[in-house]
């Protein structure tokens, strides 16, 4: 088992391997991720509950948590890619690293921007200086800072080099963001869900969550496929496999 | 007569009980931004796409034209 495993591993960090046999995953996890997702949207929209405290305005919430929870596990998984790609310089963990950012940087920024739109009926206001908003600006801002650095820093290697330290130190942020409602009184209520405890809500409200996040979490995991498909044929341009490639598909 | 849906009508469920802006808002920003992240993405690739199949096939003319020992006017 560990052999196959493997060996697939090995096959799949070549770029032109990686190209035609990752076709089946993206196709599967967008069709699941997006079932997902929009039976999630339409039962918390529609056929969920309101809340007797916060009404109707909780229902954002089916966007608000699977983007942010999705936001922070991308950053995670860009701090371990850079790792990988220090020490083994394998060049197919850079190429997800790089499609996973503009992924990242979008749902941190509808995380917030979600989270404003909910602040405003909730509490009154759509900012607070407040540890989980905060630390949340945070990561949109490492976000950012990673996308300009793999966007305009020249040449390639220095780019990547930069970017994975980047992603590594920066990832010191993500257990303040996931802790923060705990250690210190913010204006953000607590977690929803967490993997040991019974979910804080009835099942006719975390149900339709459930779905959303895992919903969110398959189609970040497609697009980024789909990105680093595009982004093999781009720093592989003039070999043989791209140029046969770029002939036939019009 | 109680229904399956949270709301008894469809006004009812665009309204959501003045919560209706903020809800709907959140969910077409939602939207919009990812439409604009998988736009830009795409017509990023599409760009190179149709450079890269242009200098390819003005290389294939090169090579033929060198084959037929033909120098050019």
């Amino acid at each position: 088992m560990w052999q196959i495993f493997k060996v697939w591993f090995f096959q799949m960090s070549s770029p032109p391997i990686f190209f035609t046999q990752i076709v089946p995953w993206i196709r599967w996890s967008s069709i699941v991720g997006g079932t997902l997702f929009l039976i999630g949207l339409v039962w918390g929209l529609a056929i969920a509950p309101a809340d007797y405290q916060q009404g109707n305005s909780f229902r954002i919430i089916y966007i608000h948590v699977p983007a942010a929870s999705a936001s922070m596990t991308a950053y995670v998984m860009l701090a371990i890619w850079g790792v990988i790609f220090l020490v083994w310089k394998i060049k197919m963990v850079d190429i997800l690293a790089q499609s996973l950012i503009p992924v990242g940087l979008v749902l941190c920024a509808i995380a917030l921007a979600t989270g404003s739109l909910w602040g405003i009926p909730t509490w009154g206001t759509a900012w607070a200086a407040d540890a989980r908003i905060l630390s949340m600006a945070l990561l949109l801002f490492l976000y950012i800072g990673l996308f300009l650095l793999r966007t305009q820093l020249k040449p390639l290697a220095k780019a990547q080099k930069i970017a994975s330290i980047v992603a590594l130190v920066g990832v010191l942020n993500i257990p303040v963001i996931k802790y923060s409602v705990e250690w210190v009184a913010t204006l953000h209520q607590g977690a929803t869900f967490t993997v040991t405890e019974k979910p804080r809500m009835p099942p006719e409200m975390y149900m339709p969550l459930l779905f959303t996040v895992l919903g969110v979490y398959l189609l970040m995991f497609a697009w980024t496929l789909i990105q680093a498909r595009w982004l093999c044929l781009q720093r592989e341009s003039g070999k043989q496999w791209v140029n046969r490639w770029v002939t036939t598909k019009s | 007569m109680k229904t399956l849906f949270a709301f008894e009508t469809f006004s009812e469920f665009l309204i959501m009980g003045n919560h209706g802006f903020y809800v709907w808002s959140s969910y077409g920003l939602a939207f919009g931004l990812i439409s604009l992240l998988v736009g830009f993405s795409y017509l990023q690739f599409y760009r190179w796409h149709n450079a890269e199949r242009v200098r390819l096939a003005r290389l294939e003319r090169q090579k033929l034209h060198q084959q037929q020992g033909d120098t050019g006017p």
